[in-house]
């Protein structure tokens, strides 16, 4: 299958301090790298699950892919077509190729517009005034499931889950190619997380678009996603398809996240959690990032960084000693 | 003994723009001392409204229409406003969502700890930070002499966390009522704060209220379940009993929904169709009987009764007969 989105070592810098304040605190670099070299590809119509601690990157990704942040170094190519370094009217037909919701779903809609205003803004924002504006708006409403009775009302009287489809209908208003949702299942209950990650395999199925999924719910992940990938302090250090991953996890990191989800079974005992906290991007461990976390860390690990090795067919892992399928070494 | 938390036929409403808004209705259950009550239900079952109603800290809008809760033998809504503030972060602490906006970002942490404290005049204020430091240690912040001296923005989410919950122990509690304690927080973070609860438990001798919407979350820390739809305890619990043998079909519904026991084949998620009821109608039937699979018609014409299923197990659906 043709790959629709491709990102190619892709690097975003921040500056973290102001040069004084770097003097002040003896960090010799201000800079950090949000998102560090990071390779991926989304097929057309296929999703990729990003997941990750707070921090660890995912929405500076997103954010970068959409042309919100800049980047530093790296590539990012739609279905071949790099993206327009001069902006202006490039990156607008970028933007809508691509498209985005965030993860605050009443906090990222207007307060002032009509659920109508809200979701054929980004026509008359793209000078399709041509449009039916009135139809496109119960399409798109309805699309999202939503009866046309939501078209009049205001943003807060839509609750969290109602917030996201929305937010989700004015996405598509487009009729984008890829649709990076970030946190879409944040904050809502898990009748209701099950009923968003649902339309989202459905507009994949009907409308034939690509997703990238922003989350740090690896079980919403597993099942809604043909590759999975997992960030740490801005690194994709596996990925694969869930199932693989999953059933045979190689990196100690991900074995982490997998072992503190807290499981409905009151008769399982879980591992313990893992130690510690993400260490701050401006004083990034030497070696393998992970290694000041790692219950295998070995000397190797202190010295030297890992480069990707497969495991698997289509299973990376940035890892010196990568676990075996049954999560022991 | 007569159980730490007696909470007896409480029902709450607010005021509604029309008719007022039956936020919980005839609620009843106790806690031990010693053990870990999980309170689930989805938005707008009314959890927070109830940790509320324990703390006396309802807005004004609200009205106790019915009911009581006592505490260790008082009765809180007897209680003098005076003698209630007292057992406020004395006997009762609380530990809220949001640890960011639970702590002053303009004092230090220490300046915090030590002021709530305020009661203690026997205690100097070295003493009360040699305690707030002990606690911190406890709660596991590296080098709290040093970190005691720093503002809330200088930590992390999860030590955070942390500080407000060993805010919250500062006093001994005997209740301790932790709403969404872990929502805010990364996986991780949340494993290692469910760790802490745990482990706080074995040396603190009183009880912990953990209110979550997590199923997880209770499965892993909790004794007992208290399950909430739509202002009602529908089902209750040992946490074993719950997981194992759920008789409430809104309980079942809700495990179903856990993505971590669904198959790794399952392509679609399952949601529980249909929408909370209105809060403002008068109770004539099931408060479920709108999204129950199995709903007959006398669901839809008379209120079920609760009904002990098992020692300790309870549930309130016509399909136990009841």
């Amino acid at each position: 299958m043709a790959e629709l989105l491709e990102v190619e070592r892709l690097r975003v810098r921040f500056r973290a301090l102001s040069p004084l304040s770097a003097r002040l605190a003896g960090v010799r670099d201000p800079m950090i790298d949000a998102v560090a070299d990071v390779s991926l590809s989304i097929p057309a119509g296929g999703a990729f699950g990003l997941v990750g601690e707070s921090g660890s990157g995912k929405t500076t990704l997103g954010r970068a892919i959409m042309g919100l942040v800049s980047v530093w170094s790296g590539e990012i190519r739609l279905s071949g077509e790099a993206f327009p370094k001069q902006g202006g009217q490039a990156l607008k037909t970028w933007r809508r190729h691509i498209a985005m919701t965030f993860q605050d779903p009443t906090g990222s809609l207007s307060p002032r517009l009509t659920v109508r205003a809200l979701i054929t803004e980004p026509l008359r924002i793209h000078g399709l005034a041509d449009r039916d504006h009135a139809a496109e708006a119960r399409r798109l409403i309805s699309l999202v499931g939503l009866s046309t009775d939501f078209l009049d009302r205001y943003p807060h009287e839509l609750s969290g889950g109602q917030a996201r489809r929305v937010g989700i209908a004015r996405a598509l208003a487009l009729a984008p190619r890829l649709l990076i949702a970030d946190e879409p299942t944040a904050g809502l209950d898990v009748s209701v997380q099950g009923e968003v990650l649902n339309l989202l395999a459905r507009l994949r199925g009907e409308l034939g678009i690509a997703l990238l999924l922003i989350t740090h719910n690896l079980a919403a992940v597993r099942l809604s996603a043909e590759q999975l990938g997992v960030m740490y302090m801005g690194r994709l250090v596996e990925t694969g398809p869930p199932t693989a991953v999953f059933r045979g996890v190689a990196h100690p990191y991900t074995a982490a996240l997998l072992a503190a989800i807290p499981v409905a079974d009151p008769t399982r005992q879980r591992e313990r959690a893992i130690v510690g906290e993400v260490p701050s991007l401006l004083n990034r461990p030497a070696g393998c990032e992970f290694h000041t976390r790692c219950p295998h860390a070995e000397v190797r690990c202190r010295a030297e960084a890992p480069e990707p090795r497969t495991v698997a067919p289509d299973h990376v892992v940035r890892c010196h000693f990568p676990l075996d399928a049954v999560g022991k070494r | 003994m007569a159980p730490l938390l007696e909470i007896d036929g409480l029902s709450v409403d607010f005021a509604g723009s029309q008719r007022p808004i039956h936020a919980l209705r005839d609620i009843r259950f106790s806690i031990e001392r010693g053990r870990i009550v999980g309170l689930v239900g989805e938005s707008g079952s009314g959890k927070s409204t109830l940790s509320l109603a324990v703390l006396r800290l309802l807005a004004p809008s609200a009205r106790i229409v019915a009911g009581t809760i006592r505490f260790d033998g008082i009765d809180l809504f007897a209680l003098p406003e005076e003698a209630m503030r007292a057992l406020r972060g004395e006997r009762i602490s609380m530990v809220f969502q949001d640890p960011m906006s639970t702590l002053n970002p303009v004092l230090t942490i220490g300046t915090q700890m030590v002021d709530v404290q305020f009661r203690h005049a026997d205690l100097a204020r070295a003493e009360k930070r040699a305690r707030a430091i002990a606690l911190l240690k406890r709660v596991g912040i590296p080098d709290p002499v040093q970190r005691i001296d720093q503002y809330p923005h200088q930590f992390s989410g999860g030590m955070r966390q942390r500080i407000s919950i060993a805010m919250a122990l500062l006093s001994q509690p005997d209740l301790l009522i932790a709403d969404e304690p872990t929502t805010a927080l990364d996986v991780t973070l949340e494993a290692q704060i469910l760790d802490l609860l745990r482990d706080l438990r074995r040396d603190f001798a009183g009880a912990i209220l953990l209110i979550s919407h997590q199923l997880g979350v209770v499965a892993e820390i909790c004794d007992e379940v208290v399950v909430f739809y739509a202002g009602e305890l529908v089902e209750l619990a040992p946490v074993k009993e719950l997981f194992a043998n759920p008789r409430h079909p809104y309980t079942k519904a809700l495990l179903d929904c856990d993505p971590g026991r669904l198959a790794d084949e399952t392509r679609t998620f399952p949601t529980i169709p249909g929408r909370l009821p209105d809060l403002g109608e008068a109770r004539t039937r099931c408060v479920f009987a709108a999204r129950c699979p199995h709903a007959f018609e006398r669901c839809r014409a008379e209120v079920p009764v609760v009904t002990e299923v098992a020692p300790g197990h309870r549930a309130s659906c016509h399909l136990l007969g009841g």
